[in-house]
């Protein structure tokens, strides 16, 4: 029990790592909770980061320099901000919350209890957690290091040796603090992401949206993906930190604060996060900063914002990725069939097998609420287009993938719900994207 | 005064939240259920997982760091005994864990480990000494060895 504490406990080194780089008066604007959340997603991102790095040098992990090590690199990146950004006011508009907006904080917040509660009675466990991301996390911790030798060995290739490493990293980072990797305190990272979500969130969507509005679409974001994460059995699994850093990314992307140095560097570690989380975070963030750089194009310099959006995760990925060609592992990821050799006879049956298992959690309310809040929405502006058309892509990939299977029902059953659970909250961020409110941070 | 548009969106979401937050309320396990601590992680999102869990975690106790061990079934199922060989993987960290199959195809390596766990009813003929037995199946430390 005592080594379950210090293994959820230890992750608070996450926000405690950003905090240097969340504490800059850039990032004032956001309360101290949206930065609490904030830090707690950007601190996972830089952990992780130097345990990949310090991977491919061949150096041991040690928790305390670890989490010096993202500290000291949370503060240099204050560097990069531009010294004319405006060091923003807090939000301006003080003025009491109305009974509905409580009511809807009070949502969200009951809301991340149910999935507390799920979690912690062993209702909401993923398979996944035993079977892929315990035995690499307890490995790596035991070795200190990303252990080659596990991934090496022909017959642990079920382990998906390739795959992304910040969750397996954080696992690892918390079971060298604790001294054994804690099973149950590691379901518990979905209702700890979530929650640092339901911190974040509300503040971050203000910057695109009136109070109100943000409030309450974080409200149903968080409903949605606490629904699904239940229905869908995601606690220790992947999902909760991909929700973490990509609704969180999108949410700065679509807001004022996309536009300042500040907001790119941070949506850059968020969107690191998505790509060194799961695989399907990579054709997320290259989608959503393609569309960025396109649909905001007059409101940027392109060239600087590409590279604050797209160094942090290249970064990340090249140095998985180097580890993994050193030791003659892996040299990118596993493929799930050739490109173009696709079933498109199983066109029918895959998208049949997709609609049923969004339908069995809820009815699809999760998907179809956001997509009915966005389909209703007045005054839509061009930026709708960007969390809109990365929520289509996003389908199109997942459909892509599944059609390279002669018979993906089984892996349709086995995943289709999760990958699509990132879609609400896209949906939810894109009904709040309206003409005339670009600009809300100092209301 | 808000537009009316802000209004109806507003609602909208609220309305949306509240409606998923409560059928996930509905669908937690009871009550009681909720205020006992579970025995494994699995107990409620999958009960036969959880079983097993339990029996692993008691062999954990009694087979020795560094020991080889194998995990099988009865009756013997490889594509049952891939799975086993996942499970002992995660939850014997420390042993030198053999697999009896890989990818659903019999290996046969469980004859060179030094204990075994069998998931299901004892085997007609024992495979040594039994050290632990549970309602799941049973820990045998081969006499051989």
């Amino acid at each position: 029990m005592r080594a379950g504490f210090v293994w959820i406990l230890s992750l608070a080194c996450c926000p405690l790592a950003a905090w240097p780089l969340l504490a800059h008066a850039s990032y004032r604007r956001f309360s101290l909770g949206c930065r609490l959340g904030l830090a707690t997603a950007a601190g996972s991102v830089l952990l992780s980061g130097w345990m990949t790095l310090l991977a491919l040098a061949g150096i041991s992990w040690r928790t305390i320099p670890l989490v010096a090590l993202a500290a000291a690199t949370a503060f240099l990146l204050r560097f990069p901000m531009e010294p004319g950004e405006p060091s923003r006011p807090g939000p301006a508009r003080r003025d009491p919350a109305s009974f509905p907006e409580k009511l809807v904080l009070a949502i969200a917040a009951v809301a991340v209890l149910v999935a507390l509660a799920a979690t912690a009675s062993a209702a909401a466990t993923s398979p996944d957690l035993l079977l892929f991301w315990g035995p690499k996390a307890q490995a790596f911790a035991v070795a200190r290091t990303v252990d080659a030798s596990l991934l090496r060995d022909p017959l642990l290739n079920y382990l998906h040796v390739s795959y992304p490493p910040l969750v397996t990293n954080l696992y690892a980072f918390a079971s060298i603090a604790a001294g054994r990797l804690g099973w149950g305190a590691a379901t518990l990272t979905f209702p700890l992401c979530l929650a640092a979500l339901a911190l974040a969130l509300p503040g971050v969507l203000r910057s695109a949206a009136p109070r109100r509005l943000a409030w309450a679409a974080s409200a149903l974001t968080i409903s949605a993906l606490g629904f699904l994460g239940n229905e869908f059995d995601v606690a220790g699994n992947g999902e909760p930190w991909l929700w973490l850093f990509e609704t969180l990314a999108m949410a700065l992307l679509v807001g004022d604060t996309g536009t300042t140095a500040s907001g790119q560097l941070l949506a850059g570690l968020l969107l690191a996060g998505a790509i060194c989380a799961k695989v399907e975070g990579l054709p997320f963030a290259l989608a959503s900063v393609a569309l960025f750089l396109v649909i905001r194009r007059k409101d940027l310099r392109i060239g600087s914002a590409a590279a604050r959006l797209l160094l942090p995760g290249g970064l990340g990925l090249g140095a998985w990725f180097a580890f993994g060609a050193t030791r003659h592992i892996f040299y990118g990821y596993e493929q799930y069939g050739r490109l173009l050799d696709i079933h498109w006879e199983r066109l029918g049956p895959v998208l049949a097998g997709i609609g049923k298992y969004l339908w069995r959690p809820g009815w699809a309310l999760p998907w179809l609420l956001p997509l009915a809040a966005l389909i209703l929405a007045t005054r839509k502006s061009r930026l709708a287009l960007l969390p809109t058309v990365v929520a289509a892509l996003l389908a199109a990939f997942f459909v892509f993938t599944y059609l390279h299977s002669p018979d993906a029902s089984l892996w349709i059953e086995w995943s289709g719900g999760r990958v699509f659970s990132t879609l609400p909250a896209l949906l939810a961020i894109a009904s709040l994207c309206r003409e005339g409110d670009e600009t809300f941070t100092a209301r | 005064m808000k537009p009316r548009s802000d209004s109806s969106q507003f609602f909208f979401f609220l309305v949306g939240a509240a409606v998923l937050t409560a059928i996930a309320i509905k669908r937690l396990p009871p009550l009681p259920e909720l205020l006992h601590a579970p025995s494994t992680p699995f107990d409620h999102s999958a009960p036969a997982a959880a079983a097993l869990y339990r029996l692993f975690a008691e062999a954990a106790a009694v087979v020795p760091a560094g020991a080889s061990v194998a995990s099988i079934c009865e009756p013997r199922d490889p594509v049952r005994e891939t799975l086993l060989h996942r499970e002992a993987i995660a939850l014997l960290p420390g042993r030198k864990v053999l697999a009896a199959a890989v990818w659903n195809t019999p290996t046969r390596s469980e004859e060179k480990a030094d204990y075994l766990v069998i998931v299901g009813p004892k085997p007609a003929s024992s495979p040594g000494r039994l050290i632990l037995e549970t309602p799941a199946g049973s820990v045998w430390r081969r006499s051989d060895r």
